[in-house]
């Protein structure tokens, strides 16, 4: 692919996590934001990736059942006794 | 938690409460295990698949935590060193049946690869999938799947920024390896759980 920005989609493929995460300085940004408009599979890409994360970080956590919770804080009770 | 069940000052923080197991206020121990027992199934059952072994990865870790706890140099550090103690307790567990390989995740085998003629890759966009799909019966399994054949170095890395939502400086600390070094494992891997993600539905 040829893109006019500086920077190949194969370079700008070590960028995204720091992009998703919001930790790049502005003018990289910049520059992946101007590749990911030109480039449809690089767009796909970055979006597949995006929402593979929020996937991992919407996952529901399971409660805690009662029985555990009262037989870990007498364990715990037990441990202190000693 | 509740202030009022001991004679001490009241557990309204994580210092505070450590401070309280330090001190041996037995009224800690339930604020402990409400604060931090679904914090560690959930991270044990990520990295082990099976609820039972995520049983014990939480009742070792709460038990070792609070043993150790007076090696805590800062009380305001309590939840870095709880996730520290789990993620020592599931890196020891073998996986039932045979042990695992340790396994280098690269980039060529999680990135796009051009065609023959160097025509650009197809990539699907299947990012509009909603996320209570993502999250429910057969595709919830397939993540689930997905996230444990990542590698552990890998995995926890994932699990621990991604799931449990902890920094990078943090999760870097718990595991005792460089910020750097957590950040290419992380990267990697939500690569990986993209490219199997991708695999399944396209």
């Amino acid at each position: 692919m040829s893109h006019p920005h500086a920077m190949s989609c194969r370079e700008m493929a070590a960028w995204l996590s720091d992009y998703l995460d919001g930790n790049l300085q502005a003018d990289l940004r910049a520059v992946i934001d101007a590749h990911r408009g030109d480039c449809p599979p690089c767009e796909a890409f970055i979006r597949t990736l995006a929402r593979t994360v929020e996937a991992v970080r919407s996952t529901p956590r399971e409660p805690l059942p009662a029985a555990l919770k009262r037989s870990l804080a007498a364990s715990l009770r037990r441990l202190r006794r000693r | 938690m509740d202030p009022a069940a001991g004679n001490g000052p009241p557990i309204e923080n994580d210092r505070a409460l450590a401070e309280a197991l330090i001190a041996g206020r037995p009224e800690a121990f339930e604020p402990f295990v409400e604060r931090f027992g679904p914090l560690i199934l959930g991270f044990g059952r990520r990295m082990c698949g099976q609820r039972a072994d995520a049983e014990e990865v939480l009742q070792e870790t709460l038990m070792k935590a609070y043993q150790s706890l007076k090696e805590l140099r800062d009380p305001g550090a309590l939840k870095t060193w709880v996730y520290r103690v789990a993620a020592n307790a599931c890196l020891k567990m073998r996986r039932r049946g045979k042990n695992a390989p340790k396994r280098e995740i690269s980039l060529e085998e999680v990135l796009p690869r051009a065609g023959e003629a160097g025509e650009p890759p197809q990539i699907a966009d299947w990012s509009d999938i909603p996320l209570d799909r993502l999250l429910q019966g057969e595709l919830k399994s397939k993540l689930d799947e997905a996230i444990l054949a990542l590698p552990k170095d890998y995995r926890i890395v994932l699990v621990l920024r991604d799931q449990e939502g902890l920094g990078t400086r943090e999760a870097a600390e718990i595991l005792g390896i460089s910020e750097n070094l957590a950040k290419v494992r992380l990267h990697r891997a939500r690569l990986a759980l993209r490219k199997m993600i991708d695999g399944y539905l396209s």
